[in-house]
């Protein structure tokens, strides 16, 4: 009888607290929930590192072909599609045969033009197209990068929330838990529980310590007799 | 006047030698220039723990475990709720034995 009553109260708390007896403090959920903020700020700063960056490779990318493509480019093309003759008058293109060809004389200025302006857009075309090719690549990886970091911080985020959801759990179980334990007149109990455990805890570490000391002893003894 | 594509037939097919040329010239400075490319996105793109299916099973698996504690929590409510009586029982149960 006298065991069922010191037992009895342990029971009906244990029957309560069922998740166990560590506690969550509410430092801890608190701690959890900012580090959702600090990722969800972090992946904004490293979102923005990876458009920096990527911005400075499209700027030297775009000054590469300023300062060296498009001059080199339209040093070869002025040569050889013929631009100082068509402006001269001596030479027109002509889309039918493909091929420059002498000036119509009644129809020079208008062949002019329309050469010249062959000319350009011909130009401008290639060097769009140069662009494009140095540009887009770097446009297609940014944006394949940007959605690689942005599903990986959602899987923390999602991790996060979890782990942040479930300390709360327990702190919730905990808390009505408390109140329970508060109207059965067992309020210390858990603490009590957990003290206990932990001064176990110490004392059976002492122990251990103390039976390696006296197991070295022994390993001593026994080269001693050995020898 | 003739109109934009009419008027520039076969010149692209012309000025495609200077695009070439103008590459030629520029080759060794341009391979320079796009050095990184190929493995850029490997060495940037973050390298995760677990595969997603893996991750997906852990998250289910706290998430059903945080439903649970939710559970008790409103079995421990509910019974809280009952109030009075179910209490005064138990504390009855305490004393007597």
């Amino acid at each position: 009888m006298k065991a069922i009553r010191a037992t009895l109260p342990l029971f009906l708390a244990a029957l309560i607290a069922l998740p166990g007896c560590t506690t969550v403090p509410k430092e801890v959920v608190e701690m959890s929930y900012l580090v959702g903020q600090d990722v969800a700020s972090l992946e904004q700063s490293y979102k923005a590192l990876i458009g920096e960056h990527y911005k400075g490779l499209r700027d030297a990318r775009e000054r590469y072909l300023q300062d060296r493509w498009i001059p080199a480019y339209l040093e070869d093309w002025i040569a050889r599609g013929r631009l100082k003759e068509i402006a001269q008058g001596r030479t027109v293109w002509s889309s039918e045969k493909r091929a420059f060809v002498a000036p119509t004389p009644n129809r020079a200025s208008e062949e002019l033009l329309n050469s010249i302006l062959a000319w350009s857009e011909a130009a401008v075309a290639d060097i769009e197209d140069k662009r494009n090719s140095l540009l887009a690549p770097l446009d297609k990886e940014e944006k394949t990068l940007l959605a690689s970091v942005e599903e990986a911080f959602r899987r923390i985020q999602q991790g996060n929330a979890a782990v942040t959801a479930h300390l709360n759990s327990i702190r919730k179980v905990q808390e009505i838990e408390g109140e329970l334990m508060k109207s059965l007149g067992i309020k210390d109990l858990r603490e009590g529980i957990m003290k206990t455990l932990a001064n176990s805890s110490e004392s059976a570490r002492k122990s251990l310590v103390e039976v390696q000391k006296a197991d070295k002893l022994l390993d001593k003894v026994r080269d001693k007799i050995n020898r | 006047m003739t109109n934009g594509p009419e008027r520039g037939r076969g010149m692209r097919d012309l000025s495609k030698g200077s695009v070439e040329a103008a590459n030629k010239a520029l080759r060794d400075e341009e391979l320079a220039l796009l050095r990184g490319d190929a493995d850029r996105l490997e060495r940037l793109r973050p390298q995760l723990a677990a595969d997603g299916a893996d991750f997906e099973k852990l998250l289910a698996a706290v998430r059903e475990s945080t439903e649970q504690n939710e559970s008790v929590a409103q079995l421990q409510d509910r019974l809280k709720a009952l109030g009075g009586g179910v209490l005064a029982v138990a504390r009855k149960a305490i004393a007597l034995v």
